[in-house]
């Protein structure tokens, strides 16, 4: 702000101070002030450039209309990458049309196969959300990302929605898919399903959340190998799918939720410090 | 214009203690931050530019803390770090329209932007290309072409003539002398040569602490007077280097000719000469009290 304008908000100033305190006032004798002032001469010139050194400013800041969050977030869906969000999409349709064909077969003895397929593949798609967050920060350009309008938390929150979405729209497809063709009650299907799900997801921040797996995205490969084996294990029990169980994997799902949202808190926090942006 | 202050900055990580009680004010202007590699210059223009919390103080910007400011601040702000990340499957082109629409720049104005800054570096001709084609030196116009996307009213560099041949050096200072009227422009380097013709204000970092902070004048007559040159023997030359430092040597036949920085005479055959900047670099830091973590 220049020496014009900074007098200019002075004066402002000092007339409020007289408005506060009406004239006759035993506090405030504004019309002492209100003489002293006429015998100060007003340089003319100063006070239009003042006046035109406003009037510019003001118009400044309203020929520079920040375009809608809509308009700037379809700006950047459009020229941010696209390769990985693709991928990720293809492998949701791949992962439903694998059900659909193994539903179609409509063997019983498959249906074994049909749960495990179903509990696994949720889970190779979290990797695509790990990815995707890593892609925008832990990569190098990531620091210049921080000192953008759209920061980095910001854009780790966008990846996270966008992605998230497409997994739960494609787990939700599943688990119609599964419950419709083996007439499995959808509720119990939805948890068999998201259950693992979210737990992959607890597993995959909780190693982005440690210096080797921010480095290392093998990192968090091989530990989500043990997670999609004990699916597995899992599968071969009967208990585990007994109407029992289901409040375990209720709870399961309950704790994986809690925990995830503890864990993405956790992130932004230390996101927010900056030290994970300047590793390299 | 807009005046940034640092106020008792610190930044300490987990076993290093990177910047040490910086204050200082930058009004407008071209303002060099020299110092050594470790100095601690990274550590604090990322934390102008808001990557980095400080561990205790604050920046502020006009008087207000810039975290507080937030997109407003960074709306401000043109950054060029000292590894430039991008996407290598980008086209320049795509790279700027990219980084317009993280800076919540309109797409028209960006569009013209884009063109008149990539005439800026030179690189029009070169829009349709991918990144991954580029030269070291190409890549670093890019990243001063998207510093300087939001027609930035503080512009933070960060080495930004590292790995550029001296023509590209020669032509970036002049892109960076004719930005800086009405901005505040922080540029860090160790090569004193790139801050001598172009640096309103030198600011000296040594071990995280603000030595000096002056025009080049102030900063040459803090080292006047403790610059000698003299010539001796490869013997004599190698005693001397143990006991003084030396900010030059040259070969001359058997003899050797060394200009030493030292408040007191360090030979008989000493003569005193005029100091550079990159002597008075040399004095004020080796000056400046190291201290331990």
């Amino acid at each position: 702000m220049n020496r014009h304008t900074e007098k200019v908000k002075n004066q402002t100033g000092s007339h409020k101070m007289l408005h506060r305190f009406p004239a006759g006032s035993k506090r405030f004798p504004a019309s002492l002030f209100a003489a002293s002032d006429q015998c100060f001469p007003i340089n003319e010139t100063r006070k239009s450039d003042t006046l035109s050194i406003l009037s510019q400013e003001i118009q400044a800041v309203r020929l520079q209309p920040r375009p809608a969050h809509k308009m700037l977030l379809l700006h950047l869906l459009r020229y941010a990458d696209r390769n990985l969000p693709c991928t990720h999409l293809l492998s949701c349709l791949v992962m439903l049309l694998l059900l659909l064909s193994l539903g179609r077969q409509n063997i019983p003895e498959q249906t074994s196969t049909l749960l495990m397929l179903s509990m696994t593949y949720p889970c190779f798609l979290v990797l695509f959300t790990v990815f995707e967050i890593r892609q925008v920060c832990f990569v190098r350009i990531a620091e210049l990302h921080e000192t953008c309008f759209f920061h980095v938390r910001q854009l780790a929150s966008l990846s996270m929605i966008l992605s998230g979405l497409l997994n739960l729209a494609t787990v939700s497809a599943g688990i119609l898919l599964v419950g419709l063709q083996w007439k499995i009650r959808l509720l119990q299907a939805g948890l068999y399903m998201l259950a693992p799900f979210i737990f992959m997801q607890c597993l995959c921040f909780g190693c982005m959340l440690t210096e080797a797996g921010r480095r290392h995205f093998w990192v968090t490969v091989v530990f989500t190998i043990p997670l999609s084996l004990s699916c597995l294990f899992f599968l071969q029990t009967r208990k585990s799918y007994t109407e029992p169980a289901l409040f375990a994997w209720a709870a399961a799902l309950f704790a994986g939720i809690i925990i995830l949202w503890a864990e993405w808190k956790l992130f932004i926090a230390r996101l927010q410090k900056g030290e994970i942006l300047c590793t390299d | 214009m807009h005046r940034l202050e640092f106020v008792d900055l610190n930044k300490t990580f987990q076993h290093k203690t990177a910047v040490r009680d910086i204050t200082a004010s930058l009004g407008h202007g071209v303002y060099g931050l020299l110092g050594e590699n470790g100095a601690g210059k990274t550590t604090l223009m990322r934390m102008l530019c808001g990557i980095l919390e400080p561990t205790s103080g604050t920046i502020l910007c006009d008087g207000m803390p810039i975290r507080q400011l937030g997109g407003e601040y960074r709306m401000l702000l043109g950054y060029l770090p000292q590894d430039f990340g991008y996407y290598r499957e980008f086209t320049a082109l795509r790279f700027l329209h990219y980084m317009a629409a993280l800076k919540a720049l309109p797409q028209d104005y960006a569009c013209v932007r884009i063109d008149t800054l990539l005439q800026l570096v030179g690189l029009s001709d070169q829009a349709k290309n991918k990144l991954k084609t580029f030269s070291g030196g190409m890549i670093r116009r890019i990243g001063i072409a998207q510093a300087l996307l939001n027609d930035p009213e503080i512009l933070v560099l960060d080495e930004p003539t590292s790995g550029l041949d001296p023509g590209e050096r020669v032509r970036f200072r002049n892109i960076i002398s004719s930005l800086s009227k009405n901005r505040l422009i922080l540029l860090s380097t160790h090569i004193v040569s790139d801050l001598e013709s172009i640096a309103d204000q030198i600011l000296l970092m040594h071990d995280g602490r603000l030595v000096q902070m002056g025009d080049e004048a102030a900063l040459l007559e803090k080292a006047a007077g403790c610059v000698w040159k003299c010539l001796v023997s490869e013997d004599a030359a190698a005693a001397l280097e143990r006991q003084y430092t030396i900010s030059n040597l040259r070969h001359q036949g058997s003899a050797v000719e060394l200009r030493i920085i030292s408040e007191k005479k360090p030979a008989k055959e000493a003569q005193q000469i005029e100091a550079t900047l990159e002597d008075a670099y040399l004095y004020l830091s080796q000056k400046a009290p190291i201290q331990k973590s």
